[in-house]
């Protein structure tokens, strides 16, 4: 599995994306300095490394700078500093994305993958069961059989698939496929549900879970 | 019309109606006192002339003859004889204004009664066939018969006189106001130069280029307007650059403040989120919910700190008599806790001084907890007050932490001015902002 370096020093924000990306089974480690983060990337190897701007001791910019010197890991500025300029500079500096506070973790790990996929290390294609999903194409194939799914439909199986083995509620899932905007309806939901499972055979596999709502076990 | 075409056309214009009003004028006076002249002149002729017609004509027109026109003539051709070329031009008419004799071509043409009743030694000017003459008129009585005579003299050569005269003036009137013109437009050119130069500046100015200046020298009005000029574009250019910097602390301000919110709202949302999408363990749950707890709060002193710099900025200062050591030690109290492990030395000198408590008060207070995460080496802050002259106290607060870098210490006074804290140490991110301007740490 993909090993993240996260460099933030507000314990709260680092811990955070920690538990977010090692509920996806992320390999994590936290530093809360720019100094301590250059000897942790020269003494170990690191798939990708979320830094912070505005560092004690070794600014992020610095940093990254040092970073591009060793190695060549991807590199995503995680930051406050919203202004185009700061933007403009850490990507000249050879940053592979920008993130700027606040941001939805869900945001920060979509950008995540991206940048690893660049680097091809992450495929485009994540494997359950005998279902392939290819969340780029956003195709899905059963037994190497190409299922058609509504948007909608895939949005739900993505969610599934990135909280797997997590029993998700119903309100908080349905505004994360249907957005906001919209006023819950769990008919929908279950529909969507029902067809799901119809369409990919997975009807043990999603879980109705009593009182809260779905869960996709692995 | 711009302003040069305005003022040659007003001057030129009141040049020539001056000029040709004096030079008409002399002209005038010139051809009356020659006429005038011409006319004494005659006047002496014509006596001698009138005598000579009466003793000649005596010789013929005996006394008690009939006096016929015939006898004049015949007179007259006699006189033709005598005088010849010598005599001038001159009429005779009968006393029912009938011609007798003229040597004058058209004569006819003029209406001859009103010069034959004309009195004495008055003249009237007739042109004729292009000559103009002075015409006078008397009369014989010659055995009872009035008989008059015109004498005409030949005045065109003063007319022409006048003519030529007026010609030569408006020959030379015409070159004067050229050359007037001409000197009008290059002085007034001269004059209004500064005129465009403060006007260009001034749409520079206007177009945003406030550094401009204008470089007019004259001592007259134009250089007192171009003074005046540069001292409102100095004037314009201080209150830009008042009012950039203005911005520019909002914006900082603003940046700062931002930042310091974006922290805990990114955590408190992300968990929050967490919590509300998944069923987690109890383990997970209870550090979500105590993470959101203590940003939560952190948000609370935020909006604490900022309210309370709202309301100093809006209220009056409040000048009271304070005891210092009273001020110290109330603050001590308080901070000790805060200050942890380090430890408070002072130096206090006593006094009494005037000034806001509550003002001085949030400010070393401020200044205290700076000090403490300014690191410093020994653990310890000094407090020292001190009397200065000329009545004045002085509060120091001492550390020998890390320091404000060189180039943020004179922004320190700004609103929530915050040191980029990847600039220097962690410790010193802190609200440098010490709640109230510098004109409180001087209380005689």
């Amino acid at each position: 599995m993909n090993k993240i370096l996260i460099v933030e020093d507000e314990i709260a924000i680092s811990d955070l994306i920690k538990i977010e990306l090692e509920m996806k089974g992320y390999k994590c480690e936290t530093v809360y300095d720019g100094e301590k983060a250059a000897d942790y990337l020269e003494s170990k190897k690191y798939d990708l490394v979320l830094l912070d701007i505005m560092l004690p001791n070794v600014d992020g910019y610095e940093l990254l700078k040092y970073i591009k010197q060793i190695s060549e890991i991807p590199v995503i500025f995680l930051t406050a500093k919203n202004q185009t300029i700061d933007k403009i500079n850490g990507l000249n500096l050879g940053a592979d994305d920008y993130v700027t506070k606040p941001f939805e973790v869900r945001e920060l790990i979509a950008r995540i993958e991206a940048v690893l996929r660049r680097y091809n290390k992450v495929n485009e294609t994540q494997k359950i069961y005998n279902i392939e999903v290819n969340v780029v194409a956003r195709t899905v194939k059963k037994d190497g059989k190409e299922v058609s799914l509504t948007p909608k439909e895939f949005d739900l199986l993505e969610l599934l698939i990135q909280n797997k083995n997590f029993a998700l509620y119903r309100e908080t899932m349905f505004e994360k496929v249907w957005g906001e905007d919209f006023e819950f309806e769990t008919r929908t939901l279950d529909l969507h549900i029902q067809r799901l499972r119809k369409k990919l055979d997975l009807k043990d596999k999603i879980k109705t879970v009593y009182k809260i709502g779905y869960m996709l076990e692995v | 019309m711009k302003l040069w075409k305005k003022f040659v056309l007003f001057t030129i214009t009141i040049i020539s109606v001056i000029l040709s009003c004096s030079r008409y004028y002399i002209v005038k006076k010139n051809f009356l006192y020659s006429i005038e002249n011409a006319s004494n002149q005659n006047t002496n002729q014509l006596i001698l002339e009138k005598y000579m017609i009466e003793t000649n004509i005596v010789k013929i027109i005996q006394e008690g003859d009939e006096v016929t026109d015939e006898k004049i003539l015949e007179y007259l051709s006699s006189l033709h004889t005598n005088f010849d070329n010598e005599l001038q031009s001159f009429a005779i008419y009968n006393n029912e204004y009938d011609k007798i004799y003229s040597n004058i071509d058209d004569i006819d043409s003029i209406d001859i009664k009103i010069i034959l009743n004309q009195e004495k030694n008055t003249y009237c000017i007739r042109k004729i066939e292009n000559i103009y003459y002075m015409l006078f008129s008397s009369y014989w009585n010659i055995n009872n018969k009035i008989i008059y005579i015109v004498n005409a003299y030949d005045v065109s050569a003063i007319y022409e006189e006048k003519n030529r005269q007026m010609s030569e003036i408006l020959f030379t009137d015409i070159i004067v106001l050229v050359l007037s013109s001409i000197i009008i437009f290059i002085f007034f050119k001269y004059l209004t130069k500064p005129i465009s130069i403060l006007n260009k500046t001034s749409k520079k100015v206007a177009s945003g280029e406030f550094k401009e200046r204008v470089n007019i020298q004259s001592q007259d009005e134009i250089g007192e307007l171009a003074k005046s000029f540069n001292i409102m574009a100095e004037q314009i250019e201080n209150k830009i650059n008042e009012l950039n910097l203005q911005v520019k602390q909002k914006n900082d301000f603003i940046n700062g403040f931002t930042h310091e919110l974006k922290t805990p709202m990114t955590a408190i949302i992300g968990y929050t989120d967490l919590l509300r999408l998944k069923k987690c363990d109890e383990e997970l749950t209870q550090k979500a919910i105590n993470y959101i707890y203590s940003e939560t709060k952190r948000l609370e002193s935020l909006s604490f700190k900022l309210m309370k710099l709202m309301s100093l900025s809006k209220d009056e200062i409040k000048m009271n008599r304070i005891i210092i050591t009273d001020l110290i030690d109330k603050v001590v109290k308080v901070e000790s806790d805060i200050l942890d492990n380090i430890k408070i030395e002072m130096y206090i000198e006593e006094a009494a001084i005037k000034g806001d408590i509550e003002l001085l008060d949030v400010v070393i207070r401020n200044l205290l907890e700076n000090a403490k995460k300014a690191n410093p080496k020994d653990n310890k802050v000094i407090i020292k007050g001190e009397k200065l002259s000329n009545k004045k106290y002085r509060i120091s607060i001492i550390d020998k932490g890390n320091g404000i870098p060189k180039e943020h210490i004179n922004r320190v006074t700004e609103d929530f001015y915050m040191v980029d804290k990847s600039r220097s140490n962690k410790n010193n991110r802190n609200w440098y902002r010490t709640f109230f301007s510098k004109k409180n740490f001087i209380i005689s």
